[in-house]
């Protein structure tokens, strides 16, 4: 939301910011000489803003190739003494873990944060996820920040906590957190002028003999030893108390802001408050205290009762029984996010008062009608998109070849691409992660279904992890058709370039690494290259694809629509022609493009949004559709 | 100074409502006021449903807006105004545009896209006070529908209700729109302020 002048302001303005513009600011006034990730949502914003000032500051900012390279580009830098920052959506952690796990052995010299953005909601993600739990596994410091100030000054601290202890520290964030925008006062930017030298310690860096492995997991335990204490003096964890309240708040995250608002608003007193930033170690002093006044203790936490687990176990410490409100008793829910409404409801049940209601029932009843009548509105594929045209015409082909669509498996992937599956076009049958899609159709051919096998994967999917399935699936000669859905971005998350781009994320031109290139060289003997604007061509190669025994690879290359229209490349929208068309709505039915409206009678194609791609023109089966509008 | 101010912006992706988010925003960090923005950005580019939670004044924390308690509701479509009507209530202004963009099932027939009349009514219930008009009309006399968040910010500013001047909300709307679209963006804000006066709102 800022412009790089706000990112790169001076100490004490206050500007407004996204709390992914937050960290990434942050990350600069920590002197960060590295910063990395793949793209995904809710995080993206950190590195798009990095990247846009890196020249400015020196500083190396890329888009990785995914995850896991990310994580060990960072921590090669932070081996070397200076500091690195990587960040990822939830599931990106998963790729990344390996990595994670035995840097926590070798720790780091200059500090490594990782910044991780769950998802409650979920808003954009697969599964919801809660990554605090991960600090438990990697035995790892994890920091947790409620509010975009506490973003940048939480991002800042946790590499200085980071080479105190030399261990990589996680900032977990959550969606509220990462695309919450609110005034934030800049800090100094810290000039961190370090010589990068990485010193031979084969006992800290080399996992290969079992006796260091036991030595370092014994030096992890000792680290984590000494976060207690840092842990427990953070400044960012705040204990409200008088000492007279019989009831208290344990709470972390976003939920923080709802529940000071509820009580703000309902004029709530004799109410305890611990806000807990330090998520591993947790400041169980703190929490002592607090548990050591009252008699009941309400816990806000977004998805699984991490804190109220820990809490619990503490309560024998304190000898005398207290009550704990939260997920066990289903006080509030494990699952979604949470809104001022669920707090302030909890806060009822702590209280035993009412604070109430604004929902009449009449309300109620009007919410309900709206409700009954109210369309949905999914996000559709973007008009002109090219993936729709890929998808109808591998349709086309299954039905050429005498097939039902039942007979051929389509296994999707991550991306824009998975808009398929609603309809009309109804395509894929699976989408679970990152290159899923290859090996799983592979899996099917191997389990000796009848049923022809399709992975459908994006370009940036292929590169980030498409390409070791595709290996798998050559070296056993499995009778998979891998369509290649190239529109030459990650266009998904906001037109990063990927390996196939010709661009870096700094801008740099370099030369584009070809899907065609890559499947060639690992042996498949099926490449083909189509513009899928072309229907009839794609559909043609594609029924050959589908008829090869062994592996076959298509690469539907064409440019996202969104961005051949910031380069000024689409064409004059098209329309259509009123006394030619039947109302017989096959273009609609078959696309369900959103610039094909349906007028009661016949077809009308928005102007505003047409990009003028042409693939309504080939499926109208009355030429009723035109490319110019005639004079 | 204010201590709570809410305006929410429900638009469809791609019509704005995130542009105008932050120029409020912005414009409130001018004025020196605290400030949360709550948003859902994942696809919004890509023509799903949005809405925008712009939120100003000392009391304010949550960057979600709590039930019923909205100030102003800047609908940029029908049915997505109607989408935010739990966040409604009685001291709601909503300001309508009433220019339907349909979703594809609509086109596909699978659902029904329901008459403007009754949006208008069902959120009349719930709203305070609802003011509607063809944003897209006056969007197109300022020379692009592309422009017609700059014109629902104008008819909102014309009922002198936010916190902040008028002066620096425009300033910080040019600031905030695609360079050489100054005016074009200047002029669809001063025809939203004109329908409001035509209307006899002001």
């Amino acid at each position: 939301m800022s412009d790089d002048s706000s990112i790169l302001g001076k100490a004490g303005r206050k500007v407004l910011m996204m709390g992914n513009e937050a960290i990434a600011r942050g990350a600069i006034e920590a002197g960060v000489k590295v910063a990395t990730a793949y793209p995904g949502t809710p995080s993206t914003e950190i590195i798009e803003t990095l990247a846009k000032v890196a020249k400015n500051l020196d500083m190396h900012v890329e888009w990785a190739v995914n995850e896991k390279v990310a994580l060990e580009i960072a921590l090669g830098a932070a081996f070397s003494g200076v500091r690195a920052l990587v960040a990822m959506k939830a599931p990106g952690l998963n790729v990344a873990m390996d990595t994670l796990m035995s840097a926590a052995y070798s720790g780091v010299n200059g500090g490594l944060v990782i910044v991780v953005a769950d998802d409650p909601g979920p808003h954009t993600t697969q599964t919801e996820q809660d990554n605090r739990f991960i600090s438990k596994i990697t035995l790892l410091p994890m920091l947790e920040p409620s509010d975009p100030q506490e973003a940048k000054d939480i991002v800042k601290e946790a590499f200085k906590i980071s080479e105190k202890l030399q261990l990589p520290v996680i900032v977990r964030t959550t969606t509220r957190v990462n695309h919450t925008s609110a005034d934030v006062i800049l800090g100094e930017i810290e000039v961190v002028k370090r010589e990068p030298w990485f010193s031979k310690e084969p006992m800290r860096y080399i996992r290969a003999s079992m006796a260091w492995n036991l030595a370092r997991h014994k030096w992890l335990n000792q680290q984590m030893e000494k976060a207690k204490e840092i842990m427990e003096n953070l400044p960012f964890n705040k204990l409200e108390m008088k000492g007279d309240e019989k009831v208290g708040v344990i709470v972390s995250g976003v939920s923080y802001n709802y529940l000071k608002e509820v009580i703000k608003k309902y004029c709530v007193e004799n109410v305890a408050v611990l806000k807990i930033s330090a998520i591993n170690p947790l400041p169980e002093k703190l929490i002592k205290k607090l548990l050591s006044k009252v008699d009941k203790v309400l816990v806000l936490e977004e998805l699984e009762p991490y804190l109220e687990f820990h809490i619990k176990s503490l309560i024998p410490e304190i000898g005398r029984n207290i009550e704990v409100l939260g997920k066990f008793n289903g006080i509030t829910p494990r699952e979604g996010e949470f809104s001022p409404e669920i707090v302030r409801s909890a806060l009822e049940k702590l209280l035993n008062i009412k604070l109430g209601n604004p929902l009449g029932d009449s309300k109620e009843k009007v919410l309900e009608e709206i409700k009954s009548i109210l369309p949905r509105r999914a996000p559709p594929m973007c008009p002109g998109c090219p993936h729709r045209a890929t998808y109808l015409a591998l349709k086309k082909a299954i039905k050429r070849l005498g097939l039902k669509l039942e007979e051929v498996s389509v296994f999707g992937d991550i991306g824009c691409y998975a808009l398929s599956l609603q309809p009309p076009l109804e395509a894929i049958w699976t989408e679970h992660c990152m290159g899923a899609s290859i090996g799983m159709a592979a899996g099917l051919y191997f389990a000796g279904s009848r049923q022809k096998a399709v992975a459908t994967i994006g370009d940036s999917t292929f590169f980030h992890m498409g390409i070791q399935p595709l290996i798998d699936a050559v070296q056993h000669n499995a009778n998979i058709t891998v369509i290649v859905l190239d529109n030459g971005t990650i266009a998904m998350t906001g037109h990063q370039p990927h390996p196939g781009s010709g661009e870096t994320a700094t801008g740099e031109k370099v030369k584009p690494i070809l899907i065609e290139d890559i499947a060639k060289a690992v042996g498949v003997k099926f490449v083909k290259v189509v513009d899928p604007y072309d229907l009839k061509e794609t559909t043609d190669v594609l029924v050959e694809a589908l008829k090869f025994e062994g592996v076959s690879v298509v690469v539907a290359r064409r440019l996202c629509a969104i961005l051949a229209a910031r380069r000024k490349l689409t064409g004059p929208p098209c329309y259509v022609d009123p006394d030619t068309c039947t109302g017989c709505r096959t273009c609609i039915l078959q696309l369900g493009c959103p610039s094909l409206v349906w007028e009661g009678e016949k077809t009308v194609i928005d102007a505003d949004t047409c990009t003028g791609c042409g693939v309504c023109i080939q499926v109208c089966p009355y030429n009723a559709i035109k490319m110019e509008k005639e004079e | 100074m204010v201590k709570e101010f809410n305006l929410l912006i429900s638009a469809v992706g791609g019509q704005g409502g995130l542009t105008l988010s932050r120029v409020i925003a912005s414009a409130a960090v001018k004025m020196g006021l605290k400030v949360r923005v709550g948003e859902t950005l994942g696809m919004s580019q890509r023509g799903g449903a949005v809405i925008s939670f712009v939120r100003m004044g000392e009391d304010v924390y949550s960057p979600l807006i709590p039930e019923g308690e909205t100030d102003v509701l800047i609908g940029m479509e029908p049915i997505e105004a109607l989408r935010a009507a739990k966040y409604v209530g009685p001291k709601t202004v909503a300001i309508v545009n009433t220019r339907p963009i349909k979703p594809v099932p609509v086109n596909l027939g699978l659902e029904k896209y329901p008459p403007i009349e009754k949006v208008i009514e069902l959120l009349s219930k719930l709203s305070g006070k609802v003011i509607n008009f063809d944003a897209y009309e006056v969007a197109k006399r300022a020379g692009s529908t592309r422009v017609v968040n700059s014109v629902m910010l104008g008819a909102v500013v014309a009922l002198k209700i936010l916190p902040i001047p008028r002066e620096t909300i425009l300033e910080t709307l040019l600031e905030n729109v695609p360079k050489g679209t100054e005016e074009m963006n200047e002029a669809a804000f001063k025809l939203g302020e004109d329908i409001m006066k035509e209307r006899a709102l002001v």
